[in-house]
């Protein structure tokens, strides 16, 4: 039970900055993610956290107490990286057992957790081997399981699932969900999978570049994304961006594609207080979308279909709009034949609307 | 361009038996997947059809050729792997003109095969350029221009797109399908990723430990063969509950020991040999429907973790506390762990599974 405060956290090496005065609270009891692709610094955010590296600037605080200066040992956290930490002369029964066997439990109990963390972790069967005879999966199990199982106030982990294969990795998630909200832990995680940086955390941290992109609850960076690196990184498929110019006639205003326009008289007041200049882009989801073989109103669009996925429960049509190439949800049973001509028509609450120049949201 | 056609073949290493009796065509020009997790046999197959491998029984065709004892050089196959390498000191060019120059083809046609493959994969601007300047996309598609550049009867590949990101590989899976389509190819491709053999195969064969379990087309989704398709196609996976198979006052009843589902609709399809046995339930996540309130049929259960990903929400619920099973809920709902919601099972999608033989029922 612990909170965590970065404040102006800052990582140089030599020219490079691999975190720029990063700011961040993680609440008590809560799971925070750090997202984003490789080298946007969020591992390297993670190890000062767990006092690994030291930052060039900036403090962290533990509770209010700064904890900047402090060893690893002291700072009382559980850890997982990538990189498996096993004993490599231990079977995986003792590894998972060492922490618990520090702590003096007596050996009944120590038998009884170590078999409840291996079942939890689907590791029952391979209790008995030693790390040299273990697939990269086992590897990884083990490496939790021995971090879990001393139930740490905080924990911090690196891409603890990444060896796992999917369909494990999906059902994984949900349990270490379940297990942080029954031990209240504090959970910072560190993930490129955005679905997984979704499905688990209390507040997503998309990082980019060694700067914080943006910072909140899952349903709000997805629904409100500060910039194109959020939009273009959170969901899946991905949201759509069409270039457009914003133009006004009259008392309307548009966004023009060139090949279509769409009425945004509505926002004509928000662009113009914030937009840098006429260059927009106009992002919408591939669910904010819909395919039609008729057109359903005036403002729909025609779109020649390029291919499309039949995925079981939905298929992803990709179809040309104009110069620009979008991805469509439709329903499971939708056909077609390549260059077939379809209109699409927008949800206007989901569309989204980014100034060019300086790729933050607008709208 | 030819089809194939494996008759019979099985392969052991050692006491491993890696391969069982694989049977399978491949039609002349068609986009066909081999779907299954690491160690299924993939690799295998793809040895064996190149002639890396011989397989210990059966037979391989290419095209009518029984090819057997068609060495590798001579059974013009072209095979891209997960890890395909580009040379590091040759331009983009003389990457893909490769191939070509060791057949030492004539240098006019070596430029316009390479200008022709560079055009279809749209990477002419790096041509000129050194490996060490691409991105990511770009040297992927070198690497498979590389690949496709010679004439060949049919073209393998193995896992292509599992080392890429996310997002180009989204962008990958159409630009496959495209240039397919337009090169009018023999591929034949190897993947564990559900998700990418629905996007592209025309069929897909999906194999489990060295056996095919079910070859068709995405129409599987909906009509799985056994509990292993079932499980393997879709995301998140279908859920499964076991659960006895009884008949009460002429209704047919699937029995979970928590709750009870009627399915004497199903009664013609289930033969009697398996009533009053133990059978599993198969539902997928998106076949199962919130209620705000109980209502007939319906399953009282608590809802143990909430993952909201934007565009959906999936739910972690459970009847009992311990049996945990997967719901997927539209993303405006307002839910929250420990709360306690009603189910209704889609009972037009349900499938009841033989617990035996594994085989799909319904």
């Amino acid at each position: 039970m612990t909170e965590i405060l970065l404040e102006k956290l800052r990582k140089e090496y030599g020219d490079l900055i691999a975190v720029n005065d990063l700011t961040l609270k993680v609440e008590d009891k809560t799971l925070v993610s750090l997202l984003g692709p490789s080298g946007c610094g969020k591992t390297t955010t993670l190890k000062m956290v767990a006092g690994l590296l030291r930052p060039t600037s900036g403090s962290i605080y533990f509770d209010g107490r700064d904890v900047t200066e402090s060893s690893p040992k002291d700072r009382k956290i559980g850890l997982v990286f990538q990189d498996y930490a096993v004993f490599p002369h231990m079977t995986a029964y003792k590894n998972i057992a060492y922490g618990l066997k520090i702590k003096k439990l007596s050996k009944a109990e120590i038998d009884k957790e170590v078999r409840s963390m291996a079942e939890f972790l689907n590791i029952s069967e391979i209790l008995g081997k030693k790390p040299y005879r273990m697939t990269q999966r086992e590897l990884q199990a083990v490496s939790l399981a021995r971090t879990l199982i001393t139930k740490p106030s905080i924990l911090l982990l690196d891409e603890p699932l990444s060896n796992l294969d999917a369909a494990f990795r999906v059902k994984m998630r949900a349990e270490l969900r379940r297990l942080q909200m029954e031990i209240e832990q504090t959970v910072v995680y560190v993930t490129h999978d955005q679905v997984e940086a979704m499905a688990m955390s209390d507040k997503v941290a998309v990082m980019n570049r060694g700067l914080l992109e943006q910072y909140g609850a899952p349903d709000e960076i997805y629904k409100k994304p500060a910039s194109r690196f959020v939009a273009g990184f959170i969901g899946t498929p991905p949201m759509n961006f069409i270039e457009c110019s914003f133009k006004e006639e009259r008392d309307k205003a548009y966004l023009d594609q060139g090949t279509f326009r769409m009425d945004v008289t509505h926002l004509k007041p928000i662009i113009k207080a914030c937009a840098t200049g006429e260059e927009m882009i106009l992002g919408v989801r591939p669910e904010d979308m819909r395919i039609y073989d008729k057109p359903p109103s005036r403002e729909a669009v025609e779109v020649a279909i390029e291919a499309y996925e039949p995925m079981g429960s939905e298929s992803i049509v990709y179809a040309k709009l104009g110069h620009s190439y979008v991805r469509i949800l439709a329903p499971a049973t939708f056909k077609a034949e390549s260059n077939e001509r379809r209109y699409v028509a927008f949800n206007m609450d989901g569309i989204h609307v980014i100034d060019k120049k300086t790729e933050k949201s607008i709208v | 361009m030819a089809g194939m056609r494996l008759e019979a073949v099985s392969k052991s290493f050692g006491k491993k038996q890696v391969l069982k009796d694989i049977n399978f065509e491949v039609k002349d020009k068609e986009f066909f997947c081999l779907l299954g997790p690491p160690g299924a046999g993939k690799t295998t197959i793809f040895r064996i059809i190149a002639g890396l491998e011989k397989p210990d029984m059966g037979h391989v065709y290419i095209g009518d050729e029984l090819v057997d004892e068609t060495p590798i050089a001579e059974r013009d196959i072209s095979m891209f792997f997960e890890s395909l390498a580009l040379y590091p000191n040759k331009t983009g060019f003389e990457n893909i003109a490769f191939p070509l120059r060791i057949k030492k083809l004539p240098e006019d046609e070596i430029q316009k095969r390479v200008m022709e493959i560079a055009k279809l994969l749209r990477i002419e601007h790096v041509l000129n350029r050194l490996p060490s300047t691409y991105s990511g996309g770009e040297a992927q598609r070198v690497a498979f221009a590389k690949t496709i550049v010679r004439p060949a009867r049919a073209i393998l590949l193995d896992e292509p797109l599992s080392n890429i990101d996310a997002l180009l590989r989204l962008e990958m899976r159409i630009e496959l399908k495209r240039i397919h389509e337009q090169l009018g190819q023999t591929f034949l491709y190897a993947t564990h990723d559900q998700a990418e053999a629905m996007a592209m195969g025309e069929r897909i064969c999906i194999i489990d430990k060295g056996e095919i379990k079910q070859i068709g087309t995405t129409e599987m989704y909906d009509k799985p063969k056994n509990r292993f398709v079932a499980s393997y196609i879709g995301s998140p996976p279908m859920n499964f509950f076991d659960c006895t198979l009884k008949e009460e006052e002429g209704r047919l009843l699937l029995d979970q020991g928590s709750f009870r589902l009627d399915i004497s609709r199903f009664s013609k399809a289930i033969p009697d040999s398996v009533k009053d046995k133990e059978v599993t339930l198969g539902v997928r996540p998106e076949n199962i429907h919130l209620l705000d309130g109980p209502s007939k049929d319906s399953i009282e259960a608590k809802v143990m973790v909430t993952e909201r990903l934007g565009s959906k929400i999936i739910l972690d619920m459970s009847v009992t506390g311990k049996d945990m099973f997967k719901v997927v809920a539209p993303p405006d709902q307002l839910i929250k762990p420990g709360e306690i919601r009603w189910l209704q099972f889609e009972l037009d999608k349900v499938h009841v599974i033989d617990k035996v033989t594994d085989e799909v029922l319904v």
